[in-house]
């Protein structure tokens, strides 16, 4: 019964949180260019989708909300998922429209869109399906990962959204940020082992990612080696403690959301498994904002230098 | 027979008559149905619904209604509200019928193994058959699922040509445990993105409705519905017990097989659209007992429409409440029904000194 009482207290405040969202309703003047439209996409599911006007976005994902800002196109936006808290306060006064992986229709509908933008993880299917089925263009992208994914993910937000060269300047400079913190990783000997961990069912389960995920390469790039291979890690794995301490990481990287599911700071640390690795006996966890951290966005090389500082403090200068 | 011992169709002593019960029952129904169909985040005048409704079925009222108006009305809503009311009634009646066969006051789809092994079929069904046969995978898997584990729990009691009703329960609650452990692991080993989140089967939820989904949800709950009422009166003569039952000229056996297998199609079907929403099968029939008098005559179509009520009016709690975020549907079921159901038996003993 706790639990169940403590859901209907998250969906009351979450309610709550959201109460102010009409405030920023109809007075959205689109402001950028978006001359390159219109544009037909053709999703990994094989549909075919036209956009043909970018003046109101909805982003079904906080990732896709950074870039469409930093691609000039935030007045355009007229809805985003719970998730979209990148630039914080711009965010904070768009309406939203729901949470990623449990989609409604008619919040998105209600804002009136001219294109929704979102990848594979928006779900469930059907409430794309009936988005689609009122003509509103849907575009779903596959998941992008590994180092290329923010450049790549740049590049294609802007195709379809019709502003393909100021996206391809910030791909170029996301990429080169990247690239220089991956060849300063290089040159660095000492590689720590790390284990970056998500957190499932509110905080009981602790799921280790790995290949096939976000990280997919992040831990590598900025000079550690990610646990998460050896251990057979394909995606997020549900953990085990000894499997955790087994796989002795030096250093835990987890999310400011997991973090607080777990208990703060320490009820992480005394979690069974936690406490037996070099990690947990040095208090070397590192704790990053969600969307920084697994949105393979545009701050992606900010990531790569903040991690490899905190990972190698020797290197720091 | 020409004399039934139910309870004469003239109301008893604290019980309300029957035309008095269905229309309250179907004014409830309607009313719900209407604020369902009027509530959500796009805003649609009333004037607005009444001329979209008119223009699907032809005619132009003069009522002007936006092109956006209309695709979500008619696309999202409208579907939304059938199959909340479809889903509602057919557990409604399944738990009626379920709780009268086995006359076990706690038998309801879940209970039976249905709800379980429906939500496991409809898993296998998505990751095995998706390709070939598009989204109705899921609902068609579920039925099979429900029906086979109805199947098995009734095998399983099945002895020497009689089905022991005790053993029908516990196998009823050991085929559920299985199937929803089976689903589970699926969900944990698969972790494919098509399963969704499993609030969905534990909790319910008709966020996903579509016409398609309301047209192969619809057939069995109508079968159910049209049936299930032609077997009240035996149904009526079986709460006497099974030898009492048989002197009266009542195939027991048949029967039970009868209400077993339109009950579960009913339920299996309902799990497969909607996941499991708890509660309805056991309060909405309960509910009408407590009103009306234990005659299935009277509770099984009562029932159902008691049922759609609840669940139309939960799930339009659930879309609105804590919009954009949805709670699952199977919570406010529970919290809506709970406290009527509890003041429901409270009065019963109070008024009747008890009931069962």
């Amino acid at each position: 019964m706790h639990r169940l009482l403590a859901l209907v207290l998250l969906l009351a405040l979450t309610a709550a949180a959201c109460g102010d969202d009409d405030a920023a309703e109809g007075a959205t003047a689109p402001t950028a260019s978006t001359s390159a439209l219109p544009f037909t996409f053709v999703g990994p599911d094989g549909v075919e989708t036209v956009v043909e006007d970018a003046s109101r976005i909805v982003s079904l994902s906080g990732e896709f909300s950074e870039i469409i800002w930093d691609l000039g196109l935030g007045p355009n936006l007229v809805g985003v998922d719970l998730s979209s808290v990148y630039p914080k306060e711009e965010m904070r006064l768009i309406p939203k429209i729901g949470v990623e992986r449990l989609l409604l229709a008619e919040p998105i509908l209600a804002q009136d869109p001219t294109v929704v933008i979102g990848d594979e993880d928006a779900t469930p299917r059907e409430v794309i399906d009936q988005v689609r089925q009122t003509g509103v263009p849907v575009v779903i992208f596959p998941r992008f990962m590994g180092i290329e994914a923010p450049a790549t993910k740049i590049r294609a937000v802007g195709d379809v959204l019709g502003v393909p060269e100021r996206a391809e300047e910030l791909a170029a400079s996301v990429q080169a940020e990247i690239d220089a913190a991956v060849a300063r990783a290089a040159s660095i000997e000492d590689r720590p082992r790390v284990a970056v961990v998500y957190v499932a069912n509110r905080g009981e389960t602790l799921l280790l990612l790995g290949d096939n995920t976000v990280m997919e390469g992040i831990i590598e790039a900025a000079g550690g080696i990610d646990v998460a291979p050896a251990a057979g890690a394909d995606g997020m794995m549900p953990l085990t403690p000894e499997a955790l301490a087994a796989g002795q990481p030096d250093v835990i990287v987890t999310s400011e959301r997991a973090l607080d599911a777990f208990g703060g700071m320490e009820g992480f640390t005394a979690l069974p498994g936690v406490a037996q690795t070099p990690a947990g006996e040095n208090g070397r966890i590192l704790v990053y904002e969600d969307l920084y951290l697994l949105g393979l966005g545009p701050r992606t090389g900010d990531l790569l230098i903040e991690l490899l500082e905190a990972l190698h403090p020797d290197a720091a200068s | 027979m020409t004399t039934s011992p139910a309870p004469a169709a003239t109301a008893a002593p604290g019980r309300i008559s029957r035309p008095v019960l269905y229309g309250a029952l179907s004014a409830a129904l309607l009313g719900a149905v209407v604020l369902s169909l009027a509530f959500g985040e796009v805003d649609i005048a009333p004037g607005a619904i009444i001329g979209i409704v008119l223009d699907h079925l032809g005619i132009d009222s003069g009522l002007s209604f936006t092109q956006q108006q209309d695709a979500v009305l008619w696309s999202i809503r409208l579907p939304r509200v059938v199959l909340g009311a479809v889903v509602g009634a057919g557990l409604g009646i399944a738990g009626g019928a379920l709780q009268g066969i086995f006359r076990n006051p706690l038998a309801d789809p879940q209970l039976i193994g249905v709800s379980s092994g429906a939500a496991l079929g409809s898993a296998v069904a998505i990751l095995l058959l998706e390709g070939a046969l598009g989204g109705v995978a899921g609902p068609i898997g579920g039925l099979i699922g429900g029906v086979i584990a109805g199947a098995a729990v009734y095998v399983i009691a099945r002895h020497e040509g009689r089905t022991e009703v005790v053993t029908l329960v516990l196998a009823g609650i050991a085929v559920a445990a299985v199937a929803g452990a089976a689903a589970g692991v699926l969900s944990f080993a698969v972790r494919d993105p098509r399963l969704g989140s499993p609030l969905f089967y534990a909790l319910g939820s008709l966020a996903v409705a579509t016409w398609r989904l309301v047209w192969t949800t619809v057939p069995f709950v109508v079968a159910a519905l049209l049936l299930l009422p032609l077997t009240a009166r035996s149904l009526n003569l079986a709460l006497l017990g099974d030898r009492e039952a048989q002197y009266l000229g009542v195939d027991v056996e048949r029967l039970r097989v009868v209400v077993f297998g339109l009950a579960t199609l009913a339920a299996g079907a309902t799990v497969a659209a909607a996941g499991v929403i708890g509660f309805v099968g056991l309060i909405a029939p309960h509910g009408v007992r407590l009103v009306a008098g234990p005659d299935h005559r009277v509770v099984l179509p009562a029932g159902a429409l008691l049922g759609a009520t609840l669940v139309v009016l939960a799930d339009l709690g659930a879309r609105t409440l804590a919009s954009p975020i949805e709670i699952p549907v199977g919570l406010l079921t529970a919290i809506l029904g709970g406290p009527v159901f509890l003041w429901l038996l409270a009065r019963t003993r109070r008024e009747h000194g008890g009931w069962g």
